[in-house]
């Protein structure tokens, strides 16, 4: 009989309202939120001051090694630097930069495919030739302009990334929304007296969150590895900021006296990157209706 | 025929041309498709009046502007005597409610994304000022009335069957009582069996509520189970027009004919002649002098190479256009 359904969806309690989190992989979760944690309370977790180098100290190895001293746990730079101090405040600034940009390019890519793909016609024609511009320009040379008009800063670092990464966004979402937009529940929105806003936001938007969350959780590595481009060129957060990039630059010509140098924030980067990427695949999943069920 | 007071939908002399780019640029000789090419017919309170037509004849075309999702090149719509594309504001919104549709497709009409309770109850919260309780309320009712458990209103489509959803679908149409539901071929994607059921839900829901419908179809046991008057589209232009069980047992127009005796019948008996049409439907880019059915007319005499025949009256109640009349 075609009239039977399913049996019903539970009843929402507080289990259901929390459980959802239930599947999400445990290493990456407790990582992301360890790093999250470390970046809010940087100051207070910091061993030593991750700017005031002690000249005695100089390319000491990670404590587990010969020679290594347990008060300097990772090591110390070529400046007498704690690694791990350094680490820890580097976090702050990695993650912020990180997070401000990805929102806003997801924000703003994400506005502008969906209206584009939307609207079609003029509108469309004029944003995608702005993401082709976008696109084809050196975000490097870009990134020098900005430096030097603006003076390095963690803003111009930010203003940088931002106004380059949302085009990717918008280019992928537009194609999406072109597909979705000849389905029949579109057109049956317009019929039910939807506003076009409502279409984008309500009809449109939650079939490409799969899309957007891919792309923002891939993004996370890339903006910490430019972050580091453009501050390794100058135009990046200032010297008294330490990041993840600029130690990992720090180390390159110590490789293999001090390999830890360049080792230690390259292992940070690299366990982020990964931690978000697998909670970017979850969070994928568990909004997709279709998977969420079984 | 019955009084003009209670015709809902009245289309007269409707023309929808699409324009055909030219390969050559800046040529200024543009093509038209005819896609719909003076075609008039009403809908009257209660009643079915089915499109019939094989594809490309322009019956969705037909529908879509009653839809209000394309507007007619020439002719005028008017729903209970007003203009369709002079409605603005709470006008359009009252349009919107009184006419609403179901699609053919139902892995395409329901947003995958939106849990069934919302998207049933879509249109009342776009178009009225009920609380979400009462909405609710209505979804339940609704989900009833098609069929379906109420319980079934926190589903996403992706667990419901192909009859399921178009149940669904045929829920969310009916959500804002309207007096008009466009139906564009509402069961030909679905199995046989289904779409009977679909249907006598259909029927049901006609009887109970007095709604009209615009049914959009090619298969001809569906537009004989369900209609009350039927005309016969070809190449843009209604052919033949008539109460369903007179055109079913009286066709009159050549190419009515043709599809009835193709159709296999519920009554074996019925079929008196078989006509087997030779040729593809010709370009509706270049259409062709005089009937335009001339073409694959097993009657084309001289006339019918000239003159385009009149769309007239041959017996009460039934139009054809053809020079044989």
């Amino acid at each position: 009989m075609d009239a039977r359904v399913l049996p019903a969806s539970k009843p929402m309690t507080l289990m259901r309202a929390f459980g959802w989190m239930k599947d999400a992989p445990k290493l990456p979760l407790a990582m992301v939120v360890l790093v999250l944690l470390v970046a809010l309370f940087a100051p207070v977790l910091t061993p030593h001051d991750p700017n005031m180098g002690v000249l005695a100290l100089q390319q000491k190895p990670p404590a587990f090694m010969e020679d290594g001293l347990f008060d300097y746990a990772l090591g110390t730079d070529r400046q007498g630097r704690d690694i791990l101090s350094r680490l820890i405040m580097g976090a702050r600034v990695s993650m912020a930069v990180a997070f401000i940009c990805v929102v806003l390019s997801v924000v703003i890519g994400t506005v502008m495919g969906l209206v584009s793909g939307y609207a079609g016609g003029t509108v469309d024609s004029v944003i995608m030739r702005i993401v082709d511009g976008t696109l084809a320009f050196p975000s490097l040379l870009l990134a020098l302009v900005f430096g030097v008009t603006a003076g390095p800063s963690f803003w111009t670092v930010v203003a940088v990334i931002g106004l380059v990464s949302w085009a990717r966004y918008a280019r992928l979402i537009r194609g999406e929304v072109l597909l979705l937009k000849e389905r029949d529940f579109v057109a049956l929105a317009r019929i039910a007296g939807c506003s076009p806003a409502r279409i984008i936001f309500v009809h449109l938007l939650p079939n490409v969150a799969n899309t957007i969350i891919v792309l923002a959780t891939l993004q996370i590595g890339n903006v910490i590895i430019t972050e580091s481009s453009l501050t390794f060129l100058g135009v990046g957060v200032p010297e008294s900021m330490p990041t993840w990039g600029r130690m990992l630059d720090d180390g390159r010509n110590l490789l293999d006296s001090a390999w830890w140098i360049s080792a230690m924030p390259g292992l940070a980067i690299i366990s982020v990157v990964l931690a978000f990427n697998s909670l970017g695949d979850w969070a994928r999943d568990v909004l997709d209706p279709k998977l969420r069920a079984l | 025929m019955s009084g003009q007071s209670d015709t809902l939908l009245e289309a007269s002399h409707v023309k929808k041309y699409f324009p055909v780019r030219s390969r050559i640029p800046f040529s200024s000789a543009k093509a038209w498709v005819h896609a719909v090419d003076d075609v008039s017919f009403t809908v009257r309170a209660g009643e079915t009046l089915s499109l019939v037509g094989e594809s490309g004849c322009g019956k969705t075309t037909t529908a879509k502007m009653t839809l209000m999702m394309e507007a007619p090149t020439a002719g005028s719509m008017r729903f209970r005597g007003q203009e369709l594309s002079s409605l603005t504001g709470q006008r359009l919104r009252d349009y919107r409610g009184a006419v609403q549709a179901v699609f053919q497709d139902p892995w395409s009409s329901l947003n995958p994304r939106m849990r069934t309770a919302r998207f049933i109850g879509e249109p009342l919260a776009v178009n009225t000022a009920l609380s979400r309780p009462e909405i609710d309320e209505r979804v339940r009712s609704l989900l009833v009335s098609v069929g379906l458990d109420p319980a079934s209103a926190a589903n996403f489509p992706h667990e419901f069957s192909g009859g399921q959803r178009q149940r669904v679908a045929v829920a969310r149409a009916l959500a804002l009582d309207p007096q008009v539901v466009v139906l564009d071929e509402p069961v030909s994607a679905l199995d046989v069996s289904i779409g009977a059921q679909i249907m006598n839900m259909l029927r049901d829901i006609q009887a109970s509520r007095g709604i009209s419908y615009l049914l959009i179809a090619h298969n001809l046991a569906t537009v004989r189970y369900l209609s009350d008057r039927v005309a016969v589209m070809y190449l843009g232009r209604i052919v033949e027009e008539a109460d369903s069980e007179e055109l079913f047992r009286n066709p009159q127009h050549p190419y009515t004919k043709a599809l009835i005796s193709a159709a296999l019948t519920i009554r074996p008996g019925e079929k008196t002649d078989e006509i087997i049409l030779s040729g593809e439907l010709p370009s509706a880019v270049k259409l062709p002098p005089g009937c335009r059915f001339h073409t694959r007319c097993p009657f084309a005499f001289k006339k019918c190479f000239v003159e385009e025949p009149q769309y007239r009256e041959i017996a009460p109640g039934h139009r054809a256009a053809c020079h044989l009349h």
